[in-house]
């Protein structure tokens, strides 16, 4: 029964944090009463968005090592700033696409991967971001496969995946 | 995922494929979504409680033989009550706890289906 509904993946899910982290920016910027330069415009601490809320959920069933807390700020923090570089007020589709490419070669550059396997699929933040190495074979598989085509041109082959 | 650029502007993008999908494609690649685009449940925006909902499910679903977990999974299933498998795997963490009383795992039959 649970089998069937792993769906799970740690790269949907980092994606959407990072978007809503940036649909919040621009909400808040949009209450304004002028708008700023994305460089001026305030950016939400990351304290605030829903990574570290989901950070702070599951350390309260075990405990997350720095890295992984470390890692999930550095990503976060990377995406909302790759993404402001393209626009913090998308209003039509090109930007907005723009604005979500920029953040998915950001992961790309972390070295996030899609696995390719329904029962490699990661459940937790913990799991999702702990390192594997390039001589991993399901890094190996990872890189192979054509759902990651996209990304080989923005990770670094020296690793560590995740 | 779907993001909600402006009120009339909706924007899909597909993590896996890295890009700008059209609804059609997703349609498509599975024919049981044409019945859920039938009964009005396909590509139907999330709210940041029903993300959090699913997110909070798939923790709960891990840690699902402690109390914390169960206590998780029923969090997951107020946060996001339309999400399948937040009452599944609800009704799968009652079933299979010794603890579980006979009401609720009557109402864990009820989340199975």
């Amino acid at each position: 029964m649970i089998s069937s509904n792993r769906r799970w993946a740690m790269y949907i899910v980092v994606g959407m944090m990072i978007s809503a982290s940036v649909r919040s920016a621009m909400s808040a910027s949009s209450i304004a009463p002028h708008r700023e330069s994305a460089d001026t415009a305030p950016i939400k601490p990351f304290t605030a968005t829903t990574m570290a809320l989901l950070v702070a959920e599951e350390e309260r069933l075990h405990t997350l090592s720095p890295s992984v807390k470390a890692l999930a700020q550095n990503v976060v923090e990377s995406a909302v700033k790759a993404a402001r570089t393209v626009s913090i007020h998308p209003s039509d589709q090109v930007t907005a696409v723009a604005t979500l490419r920029a953040i998915q070669q950001t992961l790309a550059r972390a070295n996030f991967l899609q696995l390719p396997r329904e029962d490699l699929w990661k459940r937790t933040l913990g799991e999702s971001l702990s390192p594997h190495d390039a001589s991993d074979p399901d890094v190996i598989d990872a890189l192979e496969d054509s759902q990651n085509s996209a990304r080989l041109a923005y990770v670094d082959r020296r690793g560590p995946f995740y | 995922m779907r993001w909600q650029v402006t009120q009339q502007l909706a924007v899909n993008w597909d993590w896996t494929d890295g890009d700008s999908l059209p609804d059609s494609h997703y349609l498509r690649s599975n024919r049981i979504r044409q019945h859920w685009s039938d009964a009005g449940l396909f590509i139907v925006g999330q709210s940041p409680d029903a993300m959090r909902g699913y997110y909070l499910c798939q923790l709960g679903t891990k840690f699902s033989n402690t109390s914390l977990g169960v206590a998780l999974l029923e969090r997951a299933s107020k946060l996001a009550p339309l999400e399948p498998s937040n009452l599944n795997n609800l009704a799968w963490a009652y079933a299979t706890s010794a603890s579980t009383d006979p009401g609720t795992r009557r109402l864990g039959v009820s989340y199975a289906f």
